[in-house]
């Protein structure tokens, strides 16, 4: 499914926190592509930099140095309201906490992207309400957050970021919250309706059970990519890096 | 018309006293009465020692000894006797009045009558009181009356401000309300900041999802302030409602209760005010936030 376009494009990625007393180097030059159709692990030590790189992918942070550019576009140089408006438009986000709106009905939570996008509130509930149906949870489309369980939150979540058709998915620990067969349920489920030509999945995770399902995956520590190993490969990196979990 | 007022000590039914508030009027016009008659009418005060009590004043601290222990204090009827300074007095009418900060039964009886109540002193006459004919210039005729008798004089109005002016200048009232009014203020604007920014706090991972999901600053602002307007709205419809329904307990009471439109402006101003400071606090938190706040654990 994986074609030569590419999605995201890093070179020489630098990003450093400034914490007062220290300066903590979280991206260290950092060259990495991720191809449309492809889903790409990030995997590696607490504090190797994979939060850091995804948020830079996604435009939620500025690298210091270095560039990314996602579809062609470098962030760096987008204005404040044109990153808003790409991120809407092109970024789909997986969080570990699921991170629904606790007010929200599930199908109300999914048709928030719809709504950041200008779409009427009614038309954009009506297709949250169909994607929900696609995930499986039609009957708890009323349904708020706090009434279902951590395997359906993360399957509302998945729907809210499909919704507006992004090209570039972006997810944090998906299913490190979920005990194991609810988590290959709902990495099944990311990998069912989420993959696509025309589409990019970045997944951040320390959970080696669903390592599998990546088409490629990157080894970061202290701020690096270590290597990049496509999936044929994968067993024996599962083997060698049981200290990432 | 002469017109006395002035306190005046009186011993009740069970030998205690009671200071009262006595107003005199004129014995030929009784002009200066009180403003509704309850029981009785304001012509008995020329009856034999007859005097005329306040509703409020013959419930509370004029009425008399519960005929069973425990019971209830028997309001001052007409027929009842007082004793105001060693005179007898009998109560020949029950009045309503406008309730005013002083919390003292107040007493009406003939001007004539209330120089033997009073204590001996040189000038018992306190105010003089004037009806201009139809058609007078009011100006005119209050400096007409300054140059004649060399005496101060006064139009309604000017004697509404200073009687106002005396209160303010010579008494605790404003001090105290202005007080209680800014600890309310500073009170409520450090909870309801404090409450809402808790509120921002408790859903700073919220506004960060929406902001990561490409949600402007300026959408943000338009919810913080919309929730701001929600909560200052209904804290003020209950704030206000309690104060009416307040005010209509205490209606029968000696407690004075007005509560003027410009009341109703000023807490409306006094809401707006902390809930904007509320809401400021928390739109600079929100507007600082990054976004990527959401991928932390």
């Amino acid at each position: 499914m994986t074609s030569s376009e590419l999605a995201v494009k890093c070179r020489q990625l630098v990003k450093t926190y400034d914490t007062g007393d220290q300066k903590i180097a979280a991206l260290q030059g950092i060259d990495l592509d991720i191809h449309m159709g492809e889903l790409m692990m990030l995997v590696g030590p607490s504090g190797c930099g994979k939060t850091t790189l995804i948020s830079v992918i996604a435009g939620i942070l500025d690298q210091d140095s270095g560039q990314c550019d996602v579809f062609g576009v470098d962030w760096l140089h987008l204005s404040s309201k044109n990153k808003l408006l790409f991120r809407a438009q092109n970024i789909g986000f997986v969080f570990q906490a699921y991170n629904l709106l606790p007010t929200l009905t599930a199908a109300e939570n999914v048709a928030v992207p719809l709504i950041i996008n200008g779409m009427k509130r009614q038309l954009a509930v009506r297709k949250a309400a169909e994607l929900l149906e696609k995930v499986g949870l039609a009957e708890r489309a009323e349904s708020l957050p706090s009434q279902l369980s951590g395997g359906q939150q993360q399957r509302v979540a998945i729907a809210r970021s499909l919704v507006h058709n992004p090209r570039l998915i972006v997810c944090d620990e998906p299913t490190s919250a979920l005990d194991h067969q609810t988590g290959i349920h709902v990495i099944e489920l990311l990998k069912s309706v989420a993959v696509a030509s025309d589409r990019a999945l970045i997944i951040v995770t320390h959970d080696a059970r669903i390592f599998d399902y990546a088409d490629r995956i990157a080894r970061m520590d202290d701020g690096r990519i270590e290597n990049v190993n496509a999936m044929a490969r994968h067993s024996e990196f599962t083997k060698e890096d049981d200290n990432v979990t | 018309m002469p017109l006395y007022k002035g306190m005046i000590k009186a011993r009740l039914y069970d030998g205690t006293f009671q200071t009262c508030n006595v107003t005199g009027l004129d014995d030929t016009t009784l002009i200066g009465g009180p403003p509704v008659m309850l029981k009785g009418k304001l012509e008995d005060l020329r009856r034999s020692d007859g005097v005329i009590v306040d509703i409020d004043g013959a419930r509370d601290k004029l009425a008399k000894k519960p005929t069973v222990n425990g019971g209830k204090p028997v309001p001052l009827d007409i027929g009842d006797t007082l004793e105001l300074n060693d005179r007898r007095a009998v109560v020949v009418g029950i009045a309503k009045n406008t309730r005013t900060f002083q919390s003292q039964p107040i007493i009406y009886t003939t001007y004539s009558r209330a120089m033997l109540y009073a204590p001996r002193e040189r000038k018992l006459l306190s105010f003089v009181l004037v009806k201009a004919k139809p058609g007078e210039d009011i100006a005119r005729l209050v400096q007409r009356i300054r140059d004649s008798t060399g005496l101060a004089a006064y139009t309604q109005d000017e004697f509404k401000t200073l009687t106002v002016n005396y209160f303010l200048k010579n008494t605790g009232i404003p001090i105290n309300f202005g007080i209680s009014v800014l600890l309310g203020f500073i009170v409520g604007a450090a909870i309801a900041g404090q409450t809402f920014y808790n509120f921002t706090l408790e859903n700073l991972r919220q506004f960060g999802v929406l902001k990561a999901m490409g949600t402007s600053n300026w959408v943000l602002l338009r919810m913080i302030m919309l929730q701001a307007v929600l909560v200052g709205s209904i804290g003020y419809g209950m704030g206000v409602g309690l104060t009416a329904l307040f005010g209509y307990a205490m209606r029968n009471t000696i407690l004075a209760f007005k509560f003027p439109w410009q009341l109703l402006v000023f807490s409306a101003t006094g809401v707006t005010l902390i809930v904007i400071f509320a809401a400021m606090i928390s739109i600079r938190k929100v507007i600082k936030l990054e976004p990527a706040v959401v991928f932390k654990g």
